[in-house]
């Protein structure tokens, strides 16, 4: 952890009380998973995900006396996590290391990591190539239709959480998963 | 059914918001079934592999972990240790400098012995080889000066 993270979790854990603080380590373990996996997603740098997924239950904990619970702690991480990933894409000073640790860091491709299934090995390079399409096309989207995306298909979270998570409307949630999803059909199209 | 789905409804429907127009037109058109099943197949194990992936960078291992709020003992602790470390911090300089002191004092002693030792052989009149001489010649001295003033 970097040091002015370690002196701003020394300040919260000051600021909170204990008990607060060892529930919150019971939802840092529940949750964490699920935040990093959508945030490393998100950005494709292992350190990047690292550092924001760190920055978002540190936030989470700091404002753990504003959550009112009328979202589900899932949805509300996956706020914070959202706005964070956008927040870091926008952010022009890392844009340099972003371009230097895509040259540099190769975290694969996600079809390397497919699950195995019974199917003959047409079947699988089939699935493969099409999982790899999908991949390479995620890369490409816009950032809020790739936030949709993802929390939709790899979160599986339905429309209502996903408006919850990205403080978007219904209809402009649509918008944008429909849009993504051409992009990803023109693109199996091609791949098939 | 000439008309497959538009770009839309094939979306919409993929994204689990299919109308009943959409649904009826599934139901009869095998080409737009078995695409819509491939997509979400496809879409079912690039999720699934996105995680697998996602476990494999770590996704699993949490490695965040809240500064725990110091208990009473343990602050007790914390305080003796700094009150420790204080101490030999102010006392490490102050024993330095006194042994400087004392190395200096002695150093000072020495020279000052050894100037008076040299102040005392530079007093003398002849050097210490000859003093024997230098009494003997000084004896014969009185002896003629008492001699003479008997006379």
């Amino acid at each position: 952890m970097e040091p002015a993270a370690t002196s701003q979790l020394m300040v919260a854990a000051v600021e909170a009380p204990a008990l607060e603080a060892e529930q919150f380590e019971s939802v840092v373990r529940q949750y964490w998973p699920r935040v990093f996996l959508f945030v490393l997603a998100s950005l494709r740098d292992r350190d990047a995900a690292e550092t924001v997924t760190q920055d978002c239950f540190l936030r989470a904990y700091r404002g753990l006396g504003g959550f009112r619970g009328e979202a589900s702690l899932q949805t509300w991480l996956m706020q914070i996590a959202v706005n964070l990933v956008r927040d870091y894409a926008r952010n022009r000073r890392l844009q340099f290391w972003r371009k230097t640790q895509a040259a540099k860091i190769d975290v694969g491709d996600v079809s390397d990591w497919m699950p195995d299934r019974d199917a003959t090995p047409e079947e699988k390079a089939l699935t493969k190539e099409r999982v790899a399409a999908v991949w390479e096309v995620a890369g490409t989207l816009s950032p809020k239709q790739r936030t949709v995306f993802l929390l939709r298909f790899v979160e599986d979270m339905d429309l209502l959480e996903i408006c919850g998570a990205t403080g978007l409307k219904e209809g402009a949630v649509k918008v944008h998963l429909f849009r993504a999803l051409k992009a990803v059909r023109e693109r199996i199209g091609r791949a098939v | 059914m000439n008309q497959h789905l538009t770009s839309d409804q094939f979306a919409s429907s993929m994204a689990g918001e299919s109308s009943g127009v959409e649904r009826r037109h599934i139901a009869e058109c095998s080409q737009c079934r078995d695409e819509i099943e491939r997509m979400r197949s496809t879409l079912a194990v690039f999720g699934d592999s996105v995680r697998k992936w996602g476990d494999a960078h770590g996704a699993a291992r949490t490695s965040f972990e809240l500064a725990r709020p110091r208990t009473f003992a343990a602050g007790r602790l914390r305080v003796a240790l700094a009150i420790v470390a204080m101490l030999v911090i102010a006392v490490v300089p102050v024993t330095r400098h006194m042994m400087e002191q004392r190395r200096a004092a002695e150093a000072a002693m020495q020279d000052g012995l050894l100037m008076q030792r040299i102040d005392d052989e530079l007093s003398q009149t002849v050097p210490q080889q000859m003093e024997p001489l230098l009494k003997l010649t000084s004896g014969s001295d009185t002896e003629q000066q008492s001699s003479g003033g008997s006379r």
